[in-house]
């Protein structure tokens, strides 16, 4: 997306966010909501606020850590104060849990619980250059905070992942 | 650039552009074995949050917007006496409820544990009632997400009705479809969706719109529960069927096919529909 987006009009410029992040958002989004209908629901009102401020948008290049911001406050506003249960829903046989989500390897599932286990804002910074692609700069301002704190905690969050991943490798080892 | 330094850079970004780090382990095979060690850990960490998105995903998003955009409009085409009036009423009824609610509470007129509860009521903005409306928000969303796979089932299971139908394509049919749903507010054409088979059945003790959609390689039912209300759209699997819940006026849009793919062109086609029948937006939600 490496184009202007003054000349486009309001359905132009929110169709091709849609067509360009649509996939990215919703990986991010289920990683941090952990929970598949609501982080479509998340989604879909972190697009409608996108709609409405679409003509604030000028740059392509800007517009996946825009939407991502814009995710981030609108689940900040819906979740942050609590944590849901939702057990009952996850056990419902959804569209998206039929792929990606079962077929996750052993090896994958420990990755997820070390990534689980290192510190939240390590995580994120290290989750959003990962998988969102995004450079220290679009993540320094997505996270509100300085680059140099990003190249930390993303340091940080390397650094501690290596060292549970060559814990649990050396257990192996011994007790294997 | 000393190990030590290549090494918290690589930490920090991996694929970083500077070429004092790119050459430096161009130079050191130690230096490069480390590097393809944390890029090959990113590339598990990727592979372990992937996910699929959902199919039909895209196309809720455009249609949620559609939806929201038409009830804004719906919004701002009302009688500029119409909102106050309705906020006054409003009002009135709030103050209502409350007046009645402390009269009816027991020890009313004295009882310091009423007094305490009405100053609860009072005061919403606390914490604890902030959570408490969070809370009721989620068991909101589930119940309705409940809702949705009961729809589900019980339109996968009346679908069998269709293999003892009369399959042809009339006029008369089509027409059929269209007057039916017009009586509930929906002007839905059957052909810009492809509708051939139209029947009005009962679906959990209640009489349905059921219609059967062409797809591109196998049917979607289509059924229109208008008196089971639900506040949440949903795609489902259930057994070999993959399900689409829609809310819409008063009632539930249910799709059902056994192929994601016909299932995302019939919404497709509706919601291209829906793009050309603003008042049919308006009733959604």
């Amino acid at each position: 997306m490496q184009r202007s987006l003054e000349n486009m009009n309001k359905k132009q410029k929110y169709g091709l966010l849609i067509e360009a992040h649509s996939t990215d958002l919703y990986r991010y989004a289920h990683w941090k909501c952990r929970d598949r209908i609501m982080a479509e629901e998340v989604i879909q009102e972190t697009l409608l606020r996108a709609w409405k401020a679409i003509d604030s948008l000028r740059e392509a290049s800007a517009s996946k850590a825009w939407l991502f911001t814009i995710f981030r406050r609108e689940y900040a506003r819906q979740f942050e104060r609590k944590q849901l249960d939702y057990s009952d829903i996850e056990n419902m046989d959804t569209i998206a849990s039929t792929e990606g989500i079962d077929a996750s390897t052993p090896e994958s599932a420990a990755l997820k619980r070390a990534l689980g286990s290192i510190g939240s804002q390590y995580r994120e910074a290290l989750v959003l250059q990962v998988l969102g692609g995004f450079s220290c700069d679009e993540i320094a301002n997505i996270l509100n905070i300085s680059a140099s704190a990003v190249m930390t905690r993303v340091f940080r969050a390397r650094k501690q992942l290596r060292a549970i991943l060559q814990d649990k490798s050396d257990s192996k080892v011994t007790y294997g | 650039m000393d190990k030590l330094a290549f090494r918290r850079t690589c930490l920090e970004d991996p694929h970083t552009t500077d070429p004092c780090f790119r050459e430096a382990w161009r130079q050191d095979p130690e230096l490069e074995a480390f590097r393809r060690s944390v890029l090959k850990i990113d590339d598990q960490l990727c592979e372990a949050l992937n996910v699929e998105v959902p199919p039909g995903f895209a196309a809720r998003l455009e249609l949620r917007r559609l939806l929201d955009e038409s009830s804004s409009k719906s919004a701002q085409t009302m009688p500029s006496w119409f909102r106050p009036s309705m906020a006054i009423a409003a009002s009135l009824m709030l103050a209502m409820s409350i007046g009645l609610w402390v009269f009816n509470s027991p020890g009313f007129l004295g009882s310091t544990d009423s007094e305490q509860d009405l100053a609860s009521v009072l005061e919403p903005g606390t914490e604890d009632a902030q959570l408490e409306a969070n809370a009721n928000t989620d068991e909101f969303t589930a119940a309705f997400a409940h809702i949705n796979l009961r729809l589900a089932s019980a339109v996968i299971e009346h679908s069998g009705h269709e293999l003892n139908g009369d399959l042809s394509v009339t006029p008369e049919k089509l027409d059929q479809f269209s007057g039916i749903l017009a009586e509930y507010q929906i002007p839905l054409s059957a052909s810009e969706i492809g509708a051939r088979f139209v029947e009005r059945c009962p679906v959990l003790n209640k009489q349905v719109v059921h219609a059967l959609l062409t797809g591109v390689s196998s049917d979607v039912t289509l059924v229109y529960l208008p008196h089971h209300l639900t506040e949440l759209n949903t795609g489902i699997v259930v057994g070999d069927e993959f399900v689409y819940v829609q809310p819409i006026g008063s009632g539930a849009l249910v799709l059902s096919s056994q192929s994601q793919a016909d299932l995302d062109h019939s919404l497709s086609q509706i919601t291209e529909s829906w793009h050309n029948e603003p008042r049919l937006l308006a009733l959604a939600f």
